[in-house]
């Protein structure tokens, strides 16, 4: 699928801020499965915009405001062309003694605890419960999700960007973020590598989806020999060419669209507007 | 005997044939209807739509030519084809730079940082004769300086696009190109609507709504008016135009009064206060108060008004540093610089008469370059190095040595060509392309633009001022199945 996409963050300051330096993950993924016909980021006051590699190769824009500014404005556009990874099958055949003598030095970092997610004997409980005998990991992966899907309940505004797994352990509720981080705990729990992916998601045909709900979350799971995977457990749905991947990471420390510090007075911003649009556009 | 059977496309890249009598694919379905007709069948429709453009007053005027005012803009019937896929690079690559232009402006205005950071010479910038710095650190509607920009793209002998040169200040013949749409509607009735070509009629629609972004804060129902310099300016059928597909009213400078910091337009129910204005007025002209003392054209007080936030003006003032030729040149540095990216877009290579090293090479390769004023326009103080008499070369030769900042020079490029109907026949002429950008919300990029061609054979001059005329510009879906796919239905509705 081709889409078009239009987001637009802006951030209003009480008074004015200066010295604000900024980390940006907004430029869609390229890859295999997708392909990045078109993008730009423009920052307003304009800015010397560089860019980097992080440690999990998402690419990152960073740049700073150094003079006294009382507005900042992030607006990144893409066109991006996605297939959907399952159109060949679903990984299953992968069972969990393979995943025993994995040897990617990146994939230890996706089987323990990070900033947002624990991996608690409780965490564990659940995840055997949830196997249930299995032997398949990405069968098993579902089982997760579709569990994860049914007890925890879709509550916008009960959460923040910075709530920790254990309290939405507790709560069973929260937005995509939570439910990524949930069913990443559990899948680690259980010695499934399990990522964050940060991303966008294209919600039907009525596409102009305004505010921030086509921003979205979901994760991706390491079936051995074939490589990662995503699930959607917000959905209960396979990440298909409707998901447009963005950035991966531990959590959502890493995958955060944009970070940043200032220096002003604290509670300095007045108001943060968002403004995404989804486009579906002809092939 | 087929339309196009002896046409010869010629050493030149050839935007129809890639070979003779081998059509590029994307002209298929044009040929194949047109190449029908006769010579002349084909000659009679071409002299319908040139005696319409005659009627309609679809004109223009040459300076400096004293036998009438008023000419009509020659119109070639065969139009020029971009497959959606190439028009798509082209616009991604208009939006990059349209967007580099503007934040170099509103940086130039303000901070200077991309000058601090040594990224481009400050006495080139600054030194640019549109740089106004009256106007430094003040600020703009939502920081855009370029509102409306008709940029001027060539191909090259490989079908390469070239930036020629940015129009960031006020860019005239969108009319032509929706009247050009209109002829094609009345020539080949049918046609168009049989093809997957893009619509270019929202144009007035999308000017106005580009505009009334630019009102000021809390005006929810603008009030938008043109200020032409009057009837004698050669694009004054363009601002009637434009005002009627807007829906909004044209004044001259003498229907526009300043009170307490407001712009208010005398009408017959007494004064209204104007919110946005599309001026088609250069800078210079706009206010006596502030730039040239004696300019009648204008409207007193015009600027303060501006500076202090209660009327909107596009474009904003000083843009002209974005279209000097010597900082054309920097246009790759600042999108490298404000967007981390590469140009998709290519610059001709420019010489800088500022530059040394540089003037000493224009002055050796005169015969071989294109040499332009930095701030002219419209084909107006140039001098075609390789078909310019000596005496031409040493008159600019001096000129050069005498105020070296005052130019720039190019190699002469290959333009593309298209077959242009002479007589009886095709022939090919050399063209290029100025598709129109607008920049409101977002930006946006009106698919195809006018395609303008030097109808004087072997000509590499475009514009209407030297004899160019210009064709209808089709962007052509290539699938027209790929709008029909159908969408997908899911309800998915948890987002987020």
């Amino acid at each position: 699928m081709r889409f078009s996409i239009f987001h637009r963050t802006r951030y209003l300051y009480r008074a004015p801020v200066r010295d604000n330096h900024n980390e940006v993950r907004l430029r869609p993924v390229t890859d295999d499965r997708s392909r990045l016909e078109f993008f730009l980021l423009k920052v307003g006051p304009p800015v010397r915009l560089r860019h980097f590699r992080d440690t999990w190769l998402n690419y990152v824009h960073y740049f700073d405001v150094a003079d006294p500014h009382a507005e900042l404005v992030i607006e990144a556009q893409s066109r991006i062309n996605t297939t959907n990874p399952f159109d060949s099958g679903v990984p299953i055949g992968a069972g969990f003694a393979a995943l025993r003598s994995l040897t990617d030095e990146m994939l230890p970092s996706f089987l323990g605890a990070s900033r947002y997610v624990e991996v608690s004997p409780e965490v564990w409980r659940l995840g055997i419960d949830i196997r249930d005998g299995r032997d398949d990991v990405f069968g098993c992966a579902e089982a997760v999700m579709h569990h994860v899907y049914r007890e925890w309940a879709y509550a916008p505004n009960t959460t923040t960007a910075h709530t920790h797994m254990s309290e939405v352990m507790r709560t069973r509720r929260g937005v995509c973020q939570d439910f990524a981080h949930v069913m990443i705990g559990i899948c680690r729990s259980l010695g499934i590598p399990a990522r964050y992916v940060s991303g966008y998601l294209y919600n039907g045909p009525d596409s102009h989806l305004r505010g921030s709900q086509a921003s979205h979350a979901w994760c991706e799971i390491f079936v051995p020999g074939r490589g990662w995977y995503g699930l959607d457990p917000t959905n209960d749905t396979l990440a298909d060419d409707r998901h447009i991947k963005i950035a991966t990471g531990r959590d959502y420390a890493d995958a955060a669209p944009i970070s940043g510090y200032f220096d002003g007075p604290p509670g300095a911003t007045s108001a943060l507007h968002v403004e995404l649009e989804v486009q579906r556009i002809g092939a | 005997m087929s339309l196009f059977s002896g046409y010869v496309p010629g050493e030149f890249f050839d935007e129809v044939f890639a070979a003779p009598g081998v059509a590029r694919p994307h002209y298929g379905a044009l040929l194949e209807s047109v190449g029908k007709l006769s010579p002349a069948e084909y000659g009679a429709r071409q002299r319908a739509v040139d005696a319409a453009f005659l009627r309609q007053g679809v004109t223009f005027t040459v300076y400096g030519d004293e036998r009438g005012t008023e000419r009509i803009y020659p119109f070639d019937l065969m139009p020029r084809i971009i497959p959606q896929r190439e028009w798509e690079v082209v616009e991604a690559g208009l939006i990059q730079r349209i967007t580099a232009l503007n934040l170099f402006l509103n940086d130039v205005y303000h901070g200077q940082k991309i000058i601090t950071d040594g990224v481009v010479p400050e006495d080139v910038v600054l030194s640019a004769s549109h740089y106004r710095p009256e106007f430094r650190g003040i600020g703009v509607p939502h920081g855009i300086y370029i509102h409306i920009c008709g940029t001027d793209l060539v191909r090259n002998g490989k079908g390469e696009y070239y930036v020629l040169e940015d129009n960031g200040r006020c860019p005239s013949g969108a009319s032509y190109m929706l009247e050009n749409r209109l002829a094609m509607k009345r020539a080949f009735p049918g046609l168009l609507q049989s093809l997957p070509v893009r619509s270019v009629d929202g144009y007035g629609a999308m000017l106005r709504e580009t505009l009334a972004h630019l009102a000021p804060r809390g005006t929810i129902d603008p009030v938008i008016v043109i200020l032409t310099p009057g009837v004698h300016n050669s694009a004054y059928f363009e601002h009637c135009y434009l005002a009627k597909q807007m829906g909004v009213p044209i004044v001259e400078g003498r229907d526009l009064i300043a009170r307490n910091d407001r712009i208010f337009m005398r009408t017959t129910k007494g004064l209204q206060q104007v919110d946005v204005i599309y001026r088609r007025i250069d800078d210079d002209f706009l206010d006596p108060l502030v730039f040239r003392k004696g300019s009648m054209l204008g409207v007193a007080g015009i600027v303060e008004a501006y500076r202090k936030g209660h009327v909107a003006l596009a474009n904003s003032i000083g843009t002209g540093v974005a279209d000097d030729k010597a900082v054309y040149a920097l246009v790759p540095k600042m999108i490298r610089y404000y967007l981390d990216q590469d140009p998709i877009l290519a610059n001709v290579p420019t010489y800088l008469g500022a530059i040394p090293e540089e003037r000493d090479f224009i002055l050796d390769n005169l015969e071989r370059l294109v040499v332009k004023a930095v701030n002219e326009s419209g084909g107006y103080g140039m001098l075609m190095g390789p078909s310019a008499t000596r005496e031409q070369r040493e008159d600019f030769a001096g000129r050069i040595r005498a105020n070296p900042r005052n130019y720039v020079a190019q190699p002469v490029l290959a333009l593309s060509r298209h077959p242009v109907f002479v007589d009886d026949h095709f022939e090919g002429r050399h063209i290029d392309l100025r598709p129109y950008v607008l920049y409101g919300d977002r930006v946006r990029v009106v698919p195809g633009g006018l395609t303008r061609v030097a109808l004087r054979k072997g000509s590499l001059v475009v514009n209407s001022s030297q004899g160019g005329g210009s064709k209808d510009t089709w962007v052509l879906w290539e699938d027209r199945g790929a709008e029909a796919v159908s969408w997908a239905s899911d309800a998915g509705g948890r987002g987020a």
